[in-house]
């Protein structure tokens, strides 16, 4: 009996934090005109560090940062980018001071960023996929 | 700042309205940084002075403000322009650099203008404190007085071709550039030079770098060179893992006088506890004539928030003991006279933003 309830709460904690999981997953965002479906991981990195400034198609990129202190931002960072907030810092301060680049714009929310990319047909976001509406589309991750 | 780079930020501030935050085509960007400084010398005496002001009785003249603009004109083309004010100048507002570049692809772009100088790891931001560990980035390489190396400049003005390729954590860069470089004092027209960059992650950046061009000095202590052909070559290593930091720059530099034919460079060891960095960092400039210097620096980089940093540093120069007296330079290593004590301090503390 001791057995089956210890085997029952974990499958409940795993299930919950599954769930959590899920909700806490960020995915890229492209405009609906966008003919890409995929990025690679490769490619993420390097146009949110300024280094490619094109779609693997050819076509302009304008990508898109969330605020400075929001959750979404510091999943993106560490898991796609894999750079602190003070190594980005110094990062982008090299960049910006030769003119070589500029930071992705700031959306302050999913909500704004879903309307932006909506909107910009060069655009590239991120959000929280449980924020995903019809008027974006969602790309894969290779 | 020439016709060239007031033409490419007149051009700027008409080809895009104004915004605080945005950066979509046609918009423009502003971003700054401030370095407030105080550096004194020790034992150099009375009218003594140490690479440009610093003497005994103290200087805050290494104090600067900045501002970067830039926009995305449109799909290929995009400007920058920076201006500055620097307590070395009286805070007289003015133009730092500015340039238009085309990006033809990922591979390959096209800078025209007033365009930073390419040479040296950490040149292209020089102006720009933060971004580096020590007060004044190592002068064995990097001063720009008369007296100085003569290794980089803030800008030159002409045409800069950038190749690069992309690997996975890598890239390689290949920037040819000419054009002509205001020496303060004079020119250096026909400026060609090419930089080979290397970068894997932002771990390990590798440079390699050779330029040459005529010198044009009619007037100053350093009209004897007028004519003749300044050549220089240096490489750099940089490594900045999570804790552990180390550069090296090694350069050669000819200006057709024997004498003034030099090598300089510097080694800098650093290590990060937190938000703490603790550096130490050795210099050298030998110069054919005698009078170079060697210089030992320790450091301490303290990161207060994520875009402000404190440091202090206090640095032991010995100059060479050979006077040159041939009006060609004068100095002992980058003092413009001979100092009282044989070897000198140099201590300084900084508050360095970016915004």
């Amino acid at each position: 009996m001791k057995t089956y309830v210890s085997t029952l709460m974990l499958m409940v904690v795993l299930i919950f934090t599954a769930a959590i999981a899920h909700a806490d997953e960020v995915v890229l965002i492209v405009n609906p005109a966008n003919t890409l479906s995929e990025l690679t991981l490769k490619d993420v990195k390097k146009i949110y560090l300024g280094k490619s400034k094109f779609f693997p198609g050819g076509g302009k990129v304008i990508p898109a940062d969330q605020l400075e202190k929001s959750t979404v931002r510091k999943i993106f960072y560490e898991v796609m980018i894999g750079k602190s907030a003070s190594r980005l810092k110094a990062y982008w301060s090299k960049r910006i001071f030769t003119g070589k680049g500029t930071p992705p714009i700031i959306k302050k929310n999913d909500e704004a960023m879903l309307a932006w990319v909506a909107e910009q047909p060069l655009a590239l976001g991120y959000v929280y996929r449980k924020s995903v509406n019809d008027s974006v589309k969602v790309l894969n991750l290779k | 700042m020439n016709k060239l780079g007031q033409f490419c930020i007149a051009t700027l501030c008409m080809a895009a309205p104004f915004t605080a935050t945005a950066g979509e085509i046609g918009e423009i960007q502003w971003h700054g940084f401030l370095t407030g400084a105080y550096m004194a010398t020790s034992g150099a005496g009375e009218d003594v002075h140490y690479a440009g002001d610093v003497s005994d009785n103290g200087t805050t003249k290494d104090t600067r403000l900045g501002l970067t603009v830039t926009t995305q004109v449109d799909e290929k083309w995009r400007f920058a322009a920076q201006m500055k004010a620097k307590g070395v100048d009286d805070f007289q507002m003015e133009m730092d650099w500015a340039y238009a570049t085309y990006d033809y692809s990922d591979g390959f772009a096209v800078n025209v203008g007033e365009i930073k100088y390419p040479v040296g790891l950490y040149n292209e931001y020089i102006e720009v404190g933060y971004t580096y560990p020590w007060i004044r980035a190592p002068e064995t390489f990097y001063n720009q007085d008369i007296f100085g190396p003569n290794l980089t400049r803030i800008s030159y003005s002409g045409v800069g071709l950038e190749f690069s390729s992309l690997g996975d954590e890598s890239e390689t860069n290949l920037n040819i550039f000419g054009g002509l470089l205001d020496v303060g004092d004079g020119h250096v027209n026909q400026l060609i030079g090419a930089k080979l960059g290397f970068n894997w992650a932002d771990i390990l950046r590798l440079q390699l770098s050779a330029a040459t061009g005529l010198m044009e000095i009619e007037a100053g202590p350093r009209a004897a060179m007028n004519g003749e052909r300044h050549t220089s070559y240096a490489a750099g290593i940089g490594l900045d893992m999570e804790s552990f930091v180390f550069s090296t720059e090694i350069s050669a530099a000819t200006m057709g006088v024997d004498v003034m034919d030099s090598t300089s460079g510097y080694v800098m060891m650093g290590y990060r506890f937190g938000d703490f960095m603790p550096h130490v960092t050795y210099g050298h400039w030998d110069v054919k004539g005698g009078w170079g210097q060697k210089d030992i620096t320790l450091g301490l980089r303290t990161e207060l928030t994520s875009n402000t940093a404190l440091k202090i540093d206090v640095k032991q120069v010995t100059p060479g003991d050979k006077y040159n007296n041939n009006d060609v330079s004068a100095g002992y290593g980058l003092f413009n006279a001979k100092p009282e004590e044989d070897k000198v301090l140099i201590y300084g503390v900084a508050l360095e933003l970016v915004f």
